[in-house]
């Protein structure tokens, strides 16, 4: 196996006394996608977050590129993370917050990338309008372009197909095509299996803070999902 | 220092597009001045001082409570936390943020005010200016801090209002004996220095503090 | 150690604080000026005392919170906090009947008295503040930054009749005490006592935060075991 770009073993994360990450193993390498399926409160936005650098961990170890991350964590500029809240101020239009956002990771030509990635997500039309007045879908497109505005090595999506139409769809899996193709690595989180199919090498599900089972053989896939989640692989 | 101006150039845009506040801070600033001529009558003079650090306060505690609830408007907090530059920028651009809104409110309110109650322009001393800008940089960074505190517990409404007040009692004070001594054309040293002191314990307790304000 | 023998010392207040009360109503003489109003100032100053000191607890508790980690200095903080305020509120209850005997208002708006109300005012927002806050980590870290913030007023107070020219008036100053030797005695022994019922109440509001701690965990570990 290549060395991978993010790897973690036993990783915990303990929240009062309840334990969010319990002896969490993981390891992605640049250009694959691994989809994480798991049920509410499972962990799936706690293992983001830790693997963003946003929260804190107490026991096991974790690797970004390379470097062991200290336990107190600290946030990577090289990581873009779509989370369920777009980031973004309503009361500034779509230009204006990829605006910021480039110039917080000093992309060049600031504005001329902010056109290309709105366009990108199909919000072109969009730019002008404040992002207070959008819909549920075209945040979640905003958000992912907002991702865009940063040259990444990691994306983390956390339900990145929530509020999103069928054209949006097609737009979130040309994207993610395309950064694994660039060798960017992608978690992706999930709650429906078609969704895993279309988008991912490799499947995990995640139960109580740790894998329960992970395979790259997508004929496992169906009968996994079903097993340890109960018959959600399809959109209800 | 890219960081820095990323958000005091975002929060400045932010100011200029949401003008609600400005209106509510002239309203309340016209009132409080209305309320003041009337009841203190040929006194007004005297008090005028006060009546111009309670519209000053009152603005800057609104104004401030908003720059940090901004940043908690669909997470914009954490998206600025992942970008590289660390939080320190973030505390400096919501300090000046608050500071160049305080200052602009003092730019409007303190002619006006001079004005009405026929003090006439030539109050504004350079001493007068440097009790403007300290109690400014007071009330900044009291709240900063304050507003620090209250989103880190969730930022419940009424969090801004119960620590502020109490907190910027002697910011107040101190501004408003100043500002009374100079009108009346007495010596301010004492006041100024006073300021001068609350300030620098209120700008070094958040550098010392801020860290622990904002972990996961 | 049992429970009983750890309480026992708190008995020993008993003669003291007897002592203190036959200082201040008996062995010493009226005020010149004041009369027998004098006499709420040994009250009046132990419980100012008591609340410096429990203040100062509570800042040197949260500083140590902050450095350690260790939720114990957390509890202390609190405690003390509590405590502090509650002597707050009697300095400021004996302050207003003295004011009223000595200066015949109930109430002036002198630096003094202006610092300790917003003192009182900022204790108080600080223990509301730490029951709106669910996680007791982050409780913990915010109400220390908070202790700190606070506690500044506690200097301005001490140093406001010295710095103003309030009516407050200045007992002990750097050329000696201003007062008859037996009246010294009676604020000395009043201050003595007034702390010893600081100690004393910290260690039980102690044991009660420990309890309630001990509780929430099996609150907790009900809560995981239901929730399978």
């Amino acid at each position: 196996m290549p060395n991978p770009v993010l790897s973690a073993e036993g990783l915990i994360r303990m929240e009062g006394d309840l334990r969010t990450l319990n002896g969490l193993d993981v390891s992605l390498s640049r250009g694959r996608v691994l989809a994480v399926m798991g049920s509410n409160g499972a962990g799936k936005t706690t293992l983001l977050y830790v693997v963003a650098g946003l929260l804190s961990y107490q026991a096991g170890s974790l690797w970004r590129r390379g470097s062991r991350i200290p336990k107190e964590n600290a946030p990577d500029p090289g990581v873009a993370l779509l989370s369920h809240q777009s980031f973004l101020y309503s009361h500034l239009s779509l230009g204006e917050n990829l605006i910021f956002y480039g110039r917080l990771y000093q992309v060049p030509d600031v504005s001329e990338r902010a056109r290309w990635a709105a366009h990108r997500v199909g919000l072109n039309w969009a730019i002008h309008d404040l992002v207070g007045t959008f819909s549920r879908g075209m945040r979640q497109r905003a958000g992912l372009a907002r991702l865009l505005m940063q040259d990444a090595w990691l994306w983390l999506l956390d339900e990145p197909e929530t509020g999103l139409d069928d054209e949006g769809r097609r737009c979130l899996e040309g994207l993610i095509h395309e950064q694994r193709d660039r060798g960017t690595a992608v978690l992706v989180t999930t709650h429906w299996l078609d969704e895993a199919m279309r988008l991912a090498d490799a499947l995990a599900v995640l139960k109580a803070g740790r894998f329960l089972w992970w395979s790259q053989d997508r004929s496992h896939w169906p009968m996994m999902a079903r097993r340890h989640l109960g018959g959600r692989e399809d959109h209800a | 220092m890219h960081k820095f101006w990323a958000m005091v150039s975002k929060d400045l845009l932010l100011e200029a597009r949401q003008k609600d506040l400005w209106l509510v801070m002239l309203a309340f600033a016209l009132l409080d001045l209305f309320l003041a001529a009337f009841s203190f009558g040929s006194m007004a003079r005297s008090a005028a001082p006060g009546i111009l650090w309670m519209a000053f306060l009152y603005a800057g505690m609104l104004s401030i409570g908003r720059g940090f609830t901004r940043e908690s408007d669909d997470g914009t907090l954490l998206g600025i936390s992942l970008a590289p530059g660390g939080r320190w920028p973030v505390f400096w651009a919501k300090l000046a943020g608050a500071f160049l809104a305080l200052l602009a409110m003092e730019g409007i309110l303190v002619p006006l005010y001079l004005v009405l109650f026929g003090l006439g322009l030539d109050r504004l001393s350079v001493a007068f200016l440097a009790v403007l800008v300290l109690g400014a940089v007071g009330v900044a960074s009291v709240g900063i801090l304050m507003a620090a505190i209250s989103m880190n517990i969730g930022g419940h409404d009424a969090v801004m209002p119960v620590l502020l007040m109490p907190l910027l009692v002697p910011v107040a004070i101190l501004s408003v004996k100043a500002s009374m001594a100079l009108w009346v054309h007495q010596s301010a040293t004492f006041w100024i220095r006073g300021l001068g002191a609350v300030d620098a314990i209120f700008l070094a307790l958040p550098l010392l503090a801020f860290e622990y304000l904002w972990e996961g | 150690m049992t429970r009983r023998s750890q309480d026992g010392w708190i008995w020993g207040l008993l003669p003291l604080m007897g002592l203190a009360l036959f200082l201040n109503f008996v062995a010493s003489p009226d005020d010149r000026v004041l009369g027998p109003s004098q006499r709420i100032f040994y009250f009046h100053m132990a419980t100012a005392t008591a609340a410096g000191v429990a203040f100062t607890v509570t800042a040197g508790a949260s500083i140590l919170y902050l450095a350690t980690r260790n939720l114990r200095f957390d509890a202390f903080a609190a405690a003390s906090a509590e405590i502090g305020t509650v002597f707050t509120s009697m300095l400021l209850v004996t302050g207003i009947l003295w004011g009223r005997a000595a200066w015949g208002v109930w109430w002036t708006w002198d630096p003094r008295l202006t610092a300790t109300v917003i003192l009182w005012v900022v204790f108080m927002a600080y223990l509301m503040i730490r029951g709106w806050t669910e996680s007791r980590e982050r409780r913990a870290r915010t109400a220390a930054v908070l202790a700190l913030a606070a506690y500044v007023d506690v200097p301005i107070d001490y140093m406001t009749i010295r710095w103003w020219k309030s009516i407050h008036p200045v007992v002990i100053t750097t050329h000696g005490i201003h007062m008859a030797p037996s009246m010294v005695w009676a604020m000395f022994v009043s201050m003595a006592a007034m702390l010893g019922i600081y100690a004393a109440w910290m260690q039980l509001r102690l044991r009660l935060i420990r309890v309630e701690m001990g509780l929430d965990r099996v609150k907790q570990h009900l809560k995981d075991k239901l929730e399978g």
